[in-house]
């Protein structure tokens, strides 16, 4: 099982368990990272500790050291691969689509991005992580 | 009568603004008993209300059956859970826990007079609930009001921060959100001042109307563990409260049973339910009910309002990738630290010694003398009012302008939201030496005056690492103790240029060896609350706020410290011109005679290891404990030099005055009995004097001011005994190691300090305990 910890910056990836003492868990399933939640791994600090998670719609600093209580599924496809430069590129309509089946693609160009392509990687690969 | 609203919400959801809107300059700021944590209470300004459309027409009737609307601001929670002081506090409060006592006095505005009241009813809960939420950050704003809506008291939620909201192109439904949560949704700005007048009419009218009826339910099995609680130990409970008591004894709190005194009987009766439930959920008690919270929410949300998801960029990580960037962020953080002392210190700082130390000053002395003179006034008098209390007034003076620039520009920075970004960036660093990236701020505060420096680190939620920053705070020189500096290096380094920025350096490194130290005492060790930061978005900040932190800032520093320095002032000058002469008799005597003296000889040989054992420099250190700034004051009354005595306390004078009681040493004098300054001190007993005025204990201001923040003596005296002895053996072992290297014989203290070396690099280098403990363990 990966936790938070070892995350790329750049992934969104799903909490599939909060591990830790009762008190720690229960701090940070409070600040909103709970069974389920998306979390996007925005960067790491200058220093190298702690990182800035996006959850939940707001900005949040963790440390390495609770990081590693978070255990985390992949997202697959389209929604885990998403990077900074993935969507810049986006704009500027050179995209490689490369790494994406025709049906993500098909979702995203769609417009209905991202509910759609969520689904639609899911069923492509059967959803094996909750 | 009154009605009572409390205001509740996250940090950073603007709860501060609204306050401030609602109740403009009528605020009362205290302390929550028992606790450090903040009390603000102000009344509700009555023009904020506008009371001509249709729906105010039941709130007027209300509002004239009572006299005020008193709204209590609780402290910034993310949760009920009680975990740190200021959630204990809120949930004590809210629950009605709390022997409650209001801030005695409040100006009756209609007599004009300040009336001491007690609370109505000691235990009482408000009669409303004011809960502010982000609407840029929904979801986790709400989790607090699902626990608020459980605890049966009438409630209205306000959506604050909608100018942000519409700015980006999102939506709120409110309404729908009224219906999900079962109380008023209100859309307001509060920065903006929209829809308050909307809101505060809803809460005037809620307030007499039922509690909302929670419409969040759990999963069927917690239900039904929920019901059974209900039934078994609850029935005697007024209906609305029942809810919230039974979610806490499914979570199994400790404080509910015991205030409940519920028998250890129907205790194990309900474990077993409970028991059942977690095992098939799999997953313990309170983290079902967290989980399923979040659930509830995260369909509401769907429902009223566009969700950000997790990887789009907002503008303020636009702004971080600049400002947190992986090479940029150390050097622009550099940038701006200096930025900041330029200003406040450098550019104030001189502009006000420009003023202070040259004509205004001067003159309102001639002038008062004039007119003591003209009168008769006794010398001691004189002597009382020009050097005692003129110089402890000008002393305190003469740091507020700076001090007021750098608490403005501070505040801009902590609202802007930039130190947030500060403390992600540095705490790894802080880490390293046993504190956190939070504890940057009471440190900078710290450069400008220790006092309010203390109190800063009262953010701090973790408590040991709250009371570690008390303790190092004072490490970094704070503006009083830039005179001592300056005296030292024109007195005895010429003037040279290095002298000033070492002394940061030294505290600096006094703050990681301290931090590095007392990590690894049994006191502090261990790890256990997890640092978890919000990282809120950047917005200007208003002006009005800036002001009132500035302001809020500086009263503080003038109330607590500006009354003490002046008493320290007037205490030195009486103890440095009173004493025993010959004949036994007591009044004003030289110098050589004065009580003073005679406390700092009969102390001097404690500093004679560290190189200047003489009862100048004693009396001189003895001093600085009253004020560190009257260390040169004292120096230039006890070296008799008459320009010095004036001194104020402005770096400048002080350096002027070093320099100038430097010169006297080339001459013998005319005088004869003057020992110059140079004379008694070597490069080495200087520097080490130094180290020792800077490391040890603060001003009593400043001590007085860690006494409360600890709460209990025993810190407090653990805290002023490191600091002193700390400074001790810093100062022993650069002097006597010191001085071996500069060709002087191996004795007694030089080996006791070359043992006191090893002993403080042990400290330093050995394995944190609790790591070894844990590595046995495994």
């Amino acid at each position: 099982m990966r936790t938070l910890e070892a995350v790329e910056p750049g992934t969104t990836v799903r909490v599939t368990k909060i591990g830790g003492e009762r008190s720690l868990r229960q701090r940070i399933m409070e600040m909103g990272i709970t069974r389920g939640v998306e979390v996007y791994v925005r960067k790491v600090a200058p220093l190298g500790d702690p990182f800035e998670i996006s959850v939940r719609g707001y900005d949040l600093s963790l440390r390495k050291n609770d990081a590693e209580l978070i255990e985390v599924a992949d997202i697959g496809g389209f929604e885990g691969r998403r990077s900074r430069r993935f969507e810049r590129n986006k704009k500027r309509g050179k995209a490689r689509w490369g790494r994406f089946s025709w049906r993500q693609r098909a979702a995203t160009s769609s417009g209905t991005a991202d509910d759609t392509s969520i689904s639609s990687s899911n069923t492509s690969k059967g959803r094996t992580q909750q | 009568m009154t009605i009572t609203i409390a205001l509740v919400g996250n940090p950073n959801s603007g709860k501060t603004t609204l306050f401030n809107a609602l109740t403009g300059s009528n605020q009362y700021v205290g302390n929550w008993p028992g606790v450090t944590v903040e009390k603000k209470e102000g009344r509700l300004k009555l023009g904020c209300l506008k009371l001509d459309s249709s729906q105010s027409a039941t709130a007027q009737t209300i509002l004239n059956k009572h006299d005020e609307v008193i709204i209590t601001d609780l402290p910034g929670i993310y949760s009920l859970s009680p975990y740190t002081e200021k959630e204990k506090i809120a949930r004590d409060y809210l629950a009605g826990w709390l022997a409650g006592e209001r801030l005695t006095s409040r100006p009756n505005t209609s007599t004009g007079k300040t009336a001491n009241r007690s609370s109505d009813n000691p235990a009482s809960r408000p009669d409303l609930i004011l809960n502010i939420v982000d609407g840029t950050n929904l979801e986790r704003n709400l989790y607090l009001t699902t626990q608020l809506v459980e605890l049966g008291i009438p409630m209205v939620v306000a959506v604050n921060m909608m100018d942000f909201v519409e700015k980006s192109g999102k939506t709120v439904n409110a309404q729908q959100l009224g219906i999900d949560l079962g109380c008023p949704v209100i859309e307001i700005s509060a920065l903006k001042g929209t829809g308050i007048s909307e809101l505060m009419l809803t809460a005037v009218v809620a307030s007499e109307q039922a509690p909302p009826v929670p419409q969040h339910s759990f999963s069927g099995i917690v239900e039904h563990t929920l019901a059974h609680i209900e039934e078994a130990a609850l029935h005697s409970m007024p209906e609305e409260k029942q809810r919230w008591y039974a979610v806490k004894l499914f979570e199994r709190d400790e404080e509910t049973i015991e205030r409940l005194k519920i028998s250890a009987g129907l205790i194990k009766h309900i474990e077993q339910d409970i028991k059942r439930c977690e095992k098939q959920l799999d997953d313990d008690s309170m983290s079902i009910i967290t989980h399923e919270r979040y659930a509830y929410i995260d369909c509401v949300v769907n429902g009223c309002c566009t969700v950000r998801k997790p990887h789009e960029s907002t503008f303020s990580n636009r702004i971080d990738r600049v400002v947190t960037n992986r090479y940029a962020a150390l050097p622009i953080f550099a940038l701006v630290m200096a930025l900041l002392f330029l200003l406040a210190v450098t550019l104030v700082g001189a502009a006000t010694n420009a003023v202070l130390n040259t004509g205004i000053a001067n003159s309102w002395q001639e002038a008062t003398r004039d007119f003591l003179v003209s009168i008769n006034c006794a010398d001691w008098l004189q002597g009382l009012i020009l050097n005692g209390i003129f110089a402890g007034v000008g002393a305190v003076l003469s740091y507020v302008p700076q001090l007021l620039a750098l608490f403005l520009l501070l505040a801009f920075l902590e609202s802007c939201g930039y130190m947030a970004r500060v403390a992600f960036i540095l705490d790894r660093l802080f880490r390293r030496f046993g504190l956190s990236g939070k504890s940057f701020v009471p440190f900078l505060i710290g450069a400008g005056c220790g006092v309010t420096g203390i109190m800063a680190a009262n953010s701090i939620e973790n408590e040991r690492d709250r009371k570690m920053t008390i303790i190092t705070t004072t490490f970094v020189p704070c503006s009083a103790k830039l005179p001592i500096i300056a005296l030292i290096a024109s007195a005895l380094f010429g003037g040279a240029w290095w002298v000033a920025p070492s002394a940061y350096f030294v505290g600096i490194a006094a703050i990681v060896c301290s931090g590095i130290i007392l990590k690894k005492t049994r006191l502090f060790a261990g790890e256990t609350t997890p640092f978890v930061m919000e990282l809120p978005p950047y917005q200007l900040p208003s002006i009005l706020a800036m002001l009132r932190s500035m302001g809020e800032r500086g009263w503080s520093f003038i109330k607590n410290a500006g009354t003490i320095i002046l008493l320290a002032s007037i205490v030195v000058w009486f103890t440095s011109n009173f004493g025993w002469d010959n004949a036994g008799r007591f009044g004003m005597v030289a110098m050589g005679d004065s009580m003073l003296a005679a406390v700092g000889s009969a102390i001097a040989w404690i500093f004679a290891p560290l190189g200047w054992g003489d009862w100048r420099s004693a009396v001189a250190a003895v001093a600085g404990l009253l004020g560190k700034e009257n260390i040169v004051s004292t120096f230039a009354v006890l070296y008799n030099f008459g320009e010095a005595a004036d001194v104020i306390g402005g770096i400048d004078a002080a350096g002027k005055a070093g320099a100038v009681l430097a010169e006297s040493s080339t001459g013998t004098g005319a005088t004869g009995t003057v020992s110059p300054l140079a004379a008694s001190y070597t490069a080495l007993s200087a520097y080490s004097f130094l180290i020792f005025n800077l490391l040890c204990a603060p001003c009593v201001a400043a001590m007085s001011t860690i006494w409360r923040e600890m709460k209990s003596a025993a810190w407090f005296w653990l805290a002023v005994g490191y600091q002193c002895g700390f400074a001790y053996v810093v100062a022993l072992c650069f002097y006597q190691i010191g001085s071996l290297f500069a060709g002087g014989s191996y004795d007694l203290w030089t080996g006791i300090a070359v043992a006191l070396l090893v002993f403080l690099l042990l400290l330093l280098v050995r394995p944190n305990p609790k790591v070894k403990q844990e590595k046995q363990e495994d």
